[in-house]
């Protein structure tokens, strides 16, 4: 045996295996950082279209507001969080395309071949659009505010939690993705009609009750349902803000945590089907 | 001197093995091999055949070894499970005395790999290719700008550094993908097929610096399907056929031991029986010229194709050509020999060719197919 591999094992080994991990993470979130300045246009499209759905919309949600009980709201209260729930899913695709991008480019072999594990691979590949995800919420909730009057009176806590989780599950849907599927076209079309369905079943365009009667009954197999409804008691019922003392009649708390418990399970069903089904060898096609 | 020194001496280029370019000269010539294949057998599924059946390889600090051998023959999953990306299904591989498949950190720091496509970010300028393949290496930010820029040079890529990598030619990319092999200052370089498609220009920068880096210490495995390339190299050769070795040998022991002189017949149509049963001859397959051969994933995906065995007299195409080699005895007297018995079959003869003691004499011989000669490099080289 050889000095070098008589070393493996040892704690000093270990921690300089955890380190080369996550010198290679950094090395990847450095390198899409770099391809993202080089093209930032998904990003931008990511933060402008939703603001442009909410500027169109948010007058004509103040009646369906209303129309729930809800007087003297603005329509934002629907359109900021369900614009950011619909747009973050095609943070899914922008997920998928990174890790797609690279069998185009036949760099996925040069990334595996650098020694590089699959978890350090996704990790890296993860934490960018994760970031992308998180400024796109906090964009779209600032101008909610600013230009739209939208009026939390709520915690902003719970908005920030709520806004996590479902980042986590546009994430673990974005790996579920690239794992189940072989070609960009095909990641294409199930993220954009994935995004549109989802976002329109789980009330990300108008409240569920505005809905056919037969969908609402539908409405919670989309994870866009459970984050509305999560948004919907801190926005507009206020649970954590300072008028929803334990004696001021609110919604508790659970009605929150909850449906970010619900959030965190499609997070992890997602993670499972990526886990079973991603295997980094397997050759993706990208373009033709 | 060898064919690459000679022709930096012509151009003036560097091929300097300083310590600068490639980090260090690590390993005494008498090392134990860097890279160690014992037994190793790779399967895919849906493939009756193994793609390696067996393999022993060694490949010491300072040598170059070219791997041959016919697409199909198993050259990238031998590249492959030597970088650690495939795991053989019986026998072992050892890199630096490691296991590449399992010791990954060891894999970071020790191995560099040019695959048989070229993998570089289009929107990413030359020297950010560079850097961030560095760091992926697990070089720190600032020495992975270091290094690339010290692998500009040598690449020939200085006036290039700042241009995206998408904008440039076919070669250019070519170069850039190659320097990305040793961007690490590897112990052990793999370099499969790294001038296919390639100008002369790129061909040259290439082999003169896989060249320093082997006078360097490193450990170089180099496949390839121009022999010329080999003799540039000064390269000890292993020649794959079908998944095994079937020689190991320096280009001067091949010769000696396998090659020649023969007879290359190029018949239209139906060989002719006076052909086919002479004394000495063998059908060959047609030449396989150009890059046909499956990546490392297409592989893993078992969509490799077996190599084709092509035998036009068994053809329907009366116009297919099929080539036979007639081995032993003078040229000269053969040929008459075999015009005398065509008799009225004589026109079904094309072309003949006499193919003198050579390496690609022996590697006819030994794999029954021609490889690509010198004429299919100088055709390359004039249609980039």
């Amino acid at each position: 045996m050889s000095v070098i591999e008589s070393d493996v094992g040892t704690p000093a080994k270990r921690t300089r295996d955890r380190r080369g991990g996550m010198s290679g993470v950094r090395a990847i979130v450095r390198n899409e950082l770099r391809i993202l300045r080089h093209d930032p246009v998904p990003a931008v499209i990511l933060v402008a279209m939703p603001i442009v759905l909410m500027v169109l919309l948010s007058n004509a949600m103040n009646l369906a507001i209303a129309d729930e009980g809800y007087l003297g709201v603005t329509g934002s209260a629907q359109t900021v969080p369900g614009m950011a729930c619909v747009f973050a899913f095609f943070g899914a695709g922008i997920l998928a395309f990174a890790i797609f991008r690279e069998h185009g480019w036949s760099t996925w072999p040069r990334l595996r071949a650098a020694g590089l594990s699959r978890r350090s691979l996704l990790a890296g590949k993860v934490i960018v659009p994760a970031g992308l995800l998180l400024v796109q919420h906090v964009v779209l909730f600032v101008f909610g505010v600013v230009l739209l009057d939208l009026d939390n009176v709520g915690s902003w806590w719970l908005i920030a939690l709520i806004a996590s989780c479902f980042t986590v599950v546009v994430l673990a849907a974005g790996l579920a993705v690239t794992a189940v599927f072989q070609t960009v076209q095909q990641v294409n079309a199930v993220t954009n009609l994935g995004a549109m369905v989802l976002g329109g079943l789980g009330g990300g365009f108008v409240p569920v009750r505005s809905l056919p009667e037969w969908v609402q009954p539908i409405a919670p197999i989309s994870p866009v349902n459970w984050a509305m409804d999560a948004y919907r008691a801190v926005i507009l019922d206020g649970v954590g803000g300072p008028f929803c003392g334990p004696d001021a009649g609110c919604r508790p708390l659970s009605d929150v945590l909850i449906p970010c418990a619900v959030l965190l399970g499609f997070a992890a069903l997602f993670t499972l089907i990526a886990v079973l089904f991603l295997r980094p060898d397997q050759p993706k096609r990208t373009w033709g | 001197m060898s064919g690459v020194a000679d022709d930096a001496a012509r151009t003036g280029a560097s091929v300097s093995s300083s310590p600068e370019l490639f980090g260090r000269s690590r390993h005494a010539a008498g090392d134990g091999p860097v890279l160690d294949l014992r037994g190793v057998v790779k399967r895919y599924r849906g493939r009756s055949a193994p793609a390696l059946d067996g393999v022993d390889l060694a490949v010491a600090p300072g040598q170059v070894l070219a791997l041959l051998g016919p697409n199909g023959a198993g050259k990238s999953t031998l590249v492959g499970i030597a970088s650690g990306l495939l795991k053989p299904d019986a026998g072992a591989a050892r890199v630096v005395g490691v296991d590449p498949h399992r010791k990954r950190s060891i894999v970071r720091s020790s191995v560099g790999l040019a695959p048989q496509e070229i993998g570089i970010y289009p929107a990413l300028t030359v020297r950010q290719n560079l850097r961030a393949l560095g760091e992926m290496y697990g070089l720190k930010a600032r020495r992975a700008r270091e290094r690339a820029d010290e692998l500009l040079g040598p690449f020939a890529l200085e006036e290039l550094a700042d241009r995206p990598a998408g904008e440039l030619s076919g070669g250019q990319r070519r170069r850039v993908h190659a320097a990305g092999a040793l961007i690490n200052a590897p112990r052990l370089v793999l370099m499969d097929e790294p001038t296919a498609g390639a100008d002369p220009r790129t061909r040259s920068d290439i082999l003169r610096v896989v060249r320093a880096a082997a006078d360097d210490g490193a450990a170089v495995l180099y496949t390839t399907h121009y022999l010329p390339e080999v003799e540039q190299l000064d390269a000890d050769i292993a020649l794959l056929e079908a998944g095994r070795i079937v020689a190991t040998d320096s280009v001067g022991g091949l010769v000696a031991r396998h090659a020649e002189t023969a007879l290359l017949l190029t018949v239209v149509g139906r060989v002719p029986d006076a052909i086919r049963t002479a004394a000495g001859a063998t059908v060959l397959e047609v030449p396989l010229v150009g890059d046909a051969g499956a990546s490392i994933e297409d592989q893993a995906d078992g969509e490799a194709s077996p190599a084709p065995s092509w035998d036009a007299a068994d053809a329907a195409d009366p116009h297919a050509r099929t080539i036979v080699r007639v081995a032993g005895g003078d040229p000269s007297t053969r040929l008459r020999e075999l015009l005398v018995a065509l008799g009225d079959e004589a026109p079904a003869l094309d072309a003949v060719e006499i193919v003198r003691p050579s390496l690609e004499a022996a590697y006819l011989a030994l794999t029954g197919r021609r490889a690509q000669v010198a004429s299919d490099v100088a055709a390359a080289e004039q249609a980039a």
